[in-house]
């Protein structure tokens, strides 16, 4: 299968207060095109960074070395006009918190129309709505009309995580970065938000890295599964194997403590 | 210490401090520092200007110490005593010379100071109305004017913080009681309340007594902002885990407001004890200014610019601003400080990962 | 007769003009040095029922036994103090940051024996050791130790004054998963040493399969399904209880979200077998051996 990410020693350093803190080390994998690779890891593995450095929205106090190709290109050597091409355009982010994803101030359906017209160029404004409308649908989101007029406030969590889904999907990237979408969601919304992931997956042949802490979700969706631990990547195997015969010593353990709560 | 670090590294917020200690330890040692004493008057210098300090006689000639020249005066045609050097003879300063009698600290019984000259009378920054040495008296005065600050300013933080944690910690009816009282403190503007709460003590007291009234009078205007603030702290603290967990153990209230409630806001107190220091200076230098506050021949920086009231006297003695120089500069280094403890101690800039 | 028996236990709270009826009617129990498990999602009530238990909120309405003394009045309330503690959610927040561990520990510990600082440290070190932990956490700061270091500590203070009924509001939510099944295992280990009764409170029916002897199911502030845990786990019968272990196996697709309707059965809206009787809503009743449902769906 085609690649079509490649990250080759990626190290993540962020400078605070004059400590080192090595968050990612000289970590190497590579998305296969129409895969979904797990990435698991425990808070503070640095998954939430990996995610960062791939769109390169690391903040001042983080200095990243390493190569991440992505259609031939180093993301790290793009000029920032080539980077918001990227961004949301061909590689979709999906955060945590939904509700951090979204100005509280703006109506859902302003934000949205910009961010088409920014990305997209787009002047028409039926052909905005129209893909509006189409991605609304796609996400199983009724009542668009008023969740367009809402706040993001105003709306409950899954809403959001699905609006958050339906602004990625709207742009049709190749690639959806997805850090814990689910983890703050009870856990019937989650299995749903998951369900819908899957689906929209599927139809728009996306190619998904998913960074979670629970193995649980990186059993049932992923293809395959990178382990992070302190910033390492331990061991990145097809999903079976791993849960088979974990080599990884740190692996070994999280498997069989995972084992034990089945 | 983590503050201290980062506070050496402001270089505006270490001259404040070294401006700060410089006046404090004028305070605390103004009877050494100070020529002669605050109280005694000199007919023969009324109204003196500032001695000139020499180096060089007008023959050109170097003295090895600094030297003055006797003022004396004449009356001009409108009845004003002009000044000028007396030439004839040279007074050098001399360096830890014996005058007036002092207790060192309060304690140790002495005489000596750290300069004088004999002879003749040494005025660094004129002398006032009754010819008295305004450097001795600004000397004198910032022992009311700065102590009435710091300890003004810890007395209402302690109300403040005391009162506000038991408003914010135990909430409902307690506090709605409380925070009405404060909103009704507050709504007063605090100069008027200043100065009926002045009116309401008799005006012939000693200046002892003046002196803790007007610390009274100033802390009991400010606890009230400081109480709203720490309400306000305490009422998001109280509905942490830690508080809940202290309550099922079964920890006594009194406990939790001063062991988990208070601690958690000195960062914020500290800052704000700091900013309102400038505030509790200026207040006594309004009261005294208008006469209400330290009488003569006490000094505060306050009642020495009362002298400077009058426009007329502004031009002819310029000098006689300089306590206002005095109240300004400290002011502003207190502002500064806070300012700059604020910024180390804003947990929002605190990086996180 | 049981440990804790709570009874129709009320608690509303009005935010933004609105009532929110955060407990309407909440009967649950927990038996002796046994685990009683009360799963439910964010929202439904399980926090505030802890906290109405251990006296942190006052109950509109209903009564609390513990050991058959009503623990809801002032009077019993040192005995409540004594008997009844709480584990949290969150330990990097369950302790004062500015406090060492010992001063946290001794704190509680003081509070039913006078006991001088000196004197306390032998004991406080071993009580550190049957949490799994070394002697030297007892002069740590909480921001020196990971979450399952500090939710140990937290385990091990409110153990101190040997309660008999622990509540445990999801104290592994915050953890990895590694260390969820450590602190479960201490957990385990601490009931059958101590016969500590525990109200595990979870969103996680996997985690509770570990832990519990009956399972108690919320659903907007009400018990709607509760059994022991076989019955439970093998036949569920509460829609919603099926909906909850379908969500923990990934197994859902589409249901409705939810909203609370204004009268009727609380899960109307999301319920797949809703009929027109539900309008009125169903009381739990036993329906087999053991198992209460509160669903006409299994009434004859």
């Amino acid at each position: 299968m085609r690649e079509i990410l490649t990250v080759k020693n990626l190290s993540v350093i962020y400078k605070v207060e004059e400590r080192k803190i090595h968050a990612l080390k000289e970590v190497s994998f590579s998305l296969r095109e129409g895969e979904i690779l797990g990435v698991v890891g425990e808070s503070g593995s640095g998954k939430t960074t990996l995610g960062l450095s791939i769109l390169s929205l690391l903040d001042e106090k983080a200095y990243a070395s390493g190569r991440i190709l992505f259609e031939g290109r180093d993301i790290f050597s793009l000029s920032e006009q080539e980077l918001l091409d990227i961004r949301g355009r061909k590689i979709g982010l999906i955060f945590q918190e939904p509700a951090a994803s979204f100005n509280p101030v703006l109506t859902i359906g302003y934000q949205f129309r910009e961010i088409l017209q920014k990305k997209l160029n787009l002047k028409e404004k039926n052909l905005v709505s129209q893909i509006i409308y189409d991605s609304f649908k796609r996400v199983k989101l009724v009542d668009e009309e008023r969740i367009l007029r809402s706040y993001p406030h105003t709306l409950s969590g899954g809403q959001l995580q699905r609006i958050a889904i339906a602004f990625s999907i709207a742009l049709s990237p190749l690639i959806l970065i997805a850090d814990e979408p689910t983890s703050n969601l009870d856990i019937t919304v989650e299995s749903q938000i998951i369900h819908l992931f899957l689906r929209l997956k599927e139809e728009l042949n996306l190619s998904v890295i998913f960074i979670t802490h629970n193995l649980d979700l990186a059993k049932v969706i992923c293809d395959r599964i990178g382990v992070l631990y302190k910033g390492k990547m331990r061991e990145i195997r097809e999903k079976e194997t791993l849960f088979r015969e974990p080599k990884d010593p740190y692996t070994k353990e999280l498997i069989e403590a995972f084992k034990k709560l089945e | 210490m983590r503050i201290f670090k980062e506070l050496i590294k402001n270089k505006l917020a270490m001259i404040s401090l070294v401006f700060l200690s410089l006046f404090y330890l004028g305070a605390v040692f103004a009877d050494f520092f100070s020529p002669y004493p605050y109280h005694v008057d000199d007919i023969e210098y009324l109204w003196s200007p500032p001695t000139r300090i020499h180096f060089f006689d007008f023959h050109k000639r170097i003295f090895f110490r600094p030297f003055v020249y006797k003022y004396k005066f004449y009356i001009d045609q409108y009845y004003r005593r002009i000044y000028y050097e007396d030439r004839s003879k040279v007074y050098p300063i001399k360096f830890f010379v014996h005058g007036f009698k002092y207790k060192l600290l309060g304690i140790i019984e002495t005489d000596l100071h750290l300069f004088g000259v004999s002879g003749t009378k040494l005025f660094l920054l004129g002398a006032d109305s009754k010819g008295r040495d305004l450097f001795s008296r600004i000397l004198y005065g910032s022992r009311v004017s700065l102590s009435i600050g710091l300890i003004g300013a810890s007395i209402s933080f302690f109300i403040g913080i005391l009162v506000g944690a038991i408003s914010g910690y135990f909430g409902g009816r307690v506090d709605n009681v409380i925070m009405r009282l404060v909103e009704m403190m507050m709504m007063v503007p605090a100069f008027y309340l200043m100065l009926a709460l002045r009116a309401s003590f008799p005006p012939n007291l000693s200046s002892t007594q003046v002196y803790l009234l007007i610390i009274v009078i100033l802390s009991f205007i400010g606890w009230a902002s400081i109480a709203r603030v720490i309400r306000g702290m305490a009422l998001s603290l109280r509905e942490r885990d830690y508080i809940y967990a202290a309550k099922v153990l079964g920890v006594s209230d009194f406990k939790i407001i001063f062991r988990h409630i208070i601690p958690h806001t000195f960062s914020y107190a500290l800052v704000a004890i700091v900013l309102s220091i400038p505030g509790y200076i200026l207040g006594e230098a309004a009261l005294s200014l208008l006469g209400l506050g330290i009488q003569e021949p006490q000094a505060s920086w306050g009642n020495l610019l009362s002298s400077a009231l009058g426009i007329v006297n502004i031009k002819i003695f310029p000098w006689i601003l300089t306590p206002g120089i005095f109240i300004v500069v400290s002011s502003m280094c207190f502002y500064i400080l806070g300012e700059s403890l604020r910024d180390i101690l804003d947990p929002k800039k605190k990086i996180s990962i | 007769m049981k440990l804790l028996q709570v009874e129709k236990v009320k608690k509303y709270f009005v935010h933004k003009r609105k009532v929110v009826r955060a407990l309407d009617g909440v009967d649950l129990f927990v038996e002796e040095g046994q685990t009683s498990a009360l799963v439910g999602e964010s929202g439904c009530g399980k926090t505030t029922l802890a906290k109405v238990v251990v006296g942190l909120y006052p109950p509109q309405a209903g009564k609390i036994y513990l050991k058959g003394e009503e623990i809801t009045s002032k009077r019993n309330k040192a005995f409540l103090r004594r008997n009844v503690q709480m584990v949290f959610q969150n330990p990097y927040l369950s302790l004062d940051p500015r406090c060492t561990i010992f001063f946290s520990l001794y704190e509680a510990l003081s509070i039913f024996t006078k006991i001088k600082k000196k004197e306390a440290v032998p004991f406080l070190e071993e009580l550190l050791k049957s949490v799994e932990l070394p002697e030297s956490t007892l002069w740590r700061y909480p921001h020196q130790l990971s979450g399952g270091q500090l939710q140990r500590v937290c385990i091990a203070r409110s153990l101190i004054n040997n309660p008999s009924l622990l509540i445990l509001d999801e104290p592994t939510s915050a953890l990895d998963i590694s260390t969820t099944v450590k602190i479960i295992d201490l957990l385990l280990k601490i009931q059958e040493e101590k016969s500590v009764g525990f109200l595990f409170i979870s969103h996680n029916l996997k985690l509770v399969k570990h832990l519990a002897w009956w399972v108690f199911v919320m659903y907007y502030g009400k018990i709607v399904e509760f059994a022991p845990k076989d019955l439970i786990y093998k036949n569920p019968l509460h829609p919603y209880t099926k909906l909850l272990l379908d969500a923990t196996t990934l197994k859902l697709k589409d249901i409705p979200e939810s909203t609370l309707p204004e009268r009727g059965c609380r899960f109307f809206s999301r319920c797949p077998y809703k009929k027109d009787m539900c309008l009125k809503e169903p009381t739990l009743i036993e329906i087999e051996n053991n198992h209460f449902l509160a669903c006409y769906l299994k009434r004859k």
